[in-house]
């Protein structure tokens, strides 16, 4: 927008335009369908029998899990060696229910965040219809996206940690297995990043509000 | 900012119009805003009036925001 002589208002032209808009909503659509097939369906028809269930959980170990040697002792000839790590895959062969349930929960619950993530970005794209996205629930939909973002960063390493413990609970395992959660500070700095957005919105919408009517 | 309901600002320019003899599109042309913007002043629904609107408008009329703007009792 620009200002002329006389204080009217006008608008430029847009780069945006209504077929961007339909295609940014059909992205957001397919996102959610995908995420909903592949990280809710599956993994719940996995739980419950009918689909090949998840089997393996990533872990970290206190040692090596490996019986020491079998790698580095390929590679010594070269003059390599290969520190251990302390990851492993925790493999179920013939997980029961509740073992299917523990194993597929983290990624349905992240998946579900993902969801409504998918759901208030589709709704903020919708506004961009009536060419209007600087609105005060637009401002409520970002700040609950930026919340959500901030409660998963810690939710999911915790859920992840604990549904392991629970798996290996009352095993040998147990003891090789530490309670490890790992948060990532680039997730924590998104949820900042998107909640200062969402301030941008309320305060933008505000001086909308403040300069309807003004002629 | 003090609540909407506390306005009570009266617009005169369909008097100062009458007045001059001229018509609402002939001053949105002369200020050069647009007719329906010049219309919400002249109805009173306008909620606020930027100075170099007021001072295009005073100039055309050749009057003082007093002429233009009043506040009605209660």
């Amino acid at each position: 927008m620009r200002t002329v002589e006389g204080g009217e208002t006008v608008r430029g032209k847009s780069w945006w335009s209504p077929t961007d808009s339909r295609l940014l909503e059909a992205v957001l659509v397919l996102a959610a369908a995908l995420v909903g097939l592949f990280g809710v369906l599956l993994p719940a028809l996995g739980v419950a029998g009918l689909v090949d269930p998840q089997d393996t959980r990533e872990t970290e170990t206190l040692t090596t899990t490996r019986v020491p040697g079998t790698v580095t002792d390929s590679v010594a000839g070269h003059g390599m060696t290969l520190a251990g790590t302390h990851h492993a895959d925790l493999v179920l062969a013939a997980p029961t229910a509740a073992q299917r349930l523990l194993l597929a929960l983290p990624d349905i619950v992240n998946s579900l965040f993902l969801l409504l993530v998918l759901a208030l970005l589709l709704k903020i794209a919708r506004t961009l219809r009536d060419g209007d996205v600087f609105v005060p629930v637009n401002a409520r939909r970002l700040s609950v996206i930026g919340l959500m973002v901030l409660v998963q960063t810690v939710v999911a390493p915790v859920l992840t940690a604990l549904t392991t413990q629970l798996l290996v609970r009352g095993t040998p395992l147990a003891e090789q297995v530490p309670f490890s959660a790992t948060f990532t500070g680039a997730y924590v700095l998104l949820a900042f990043l998107v909640l200062a957005l969402a301030e941008v919105f309320r305060r933008g919408a505000k001086l909308r509000a403040d300069t309807e009517g003004l002629v | 900012m003090p609540p909407e309901d506390e306005h009570r600002v009266q617009v005169h320019l369909d008097r100062l119009l009458a007045e001059r003899g001229m018509t609402l599109s002939e001053l949105a042309a002369r200020v050069g805003i647009t007719v329906v913007n010049l219309s919400v002043l002249k109805n009173d629904r306008a909620k606020a009036i930027r100075f170099s609107t007021l001072t295009a408008i005073c100039r055309e009329l050749d009057c003082q925001p007093g002429d233009l703007l009043s506040v009605r009792d209660h």
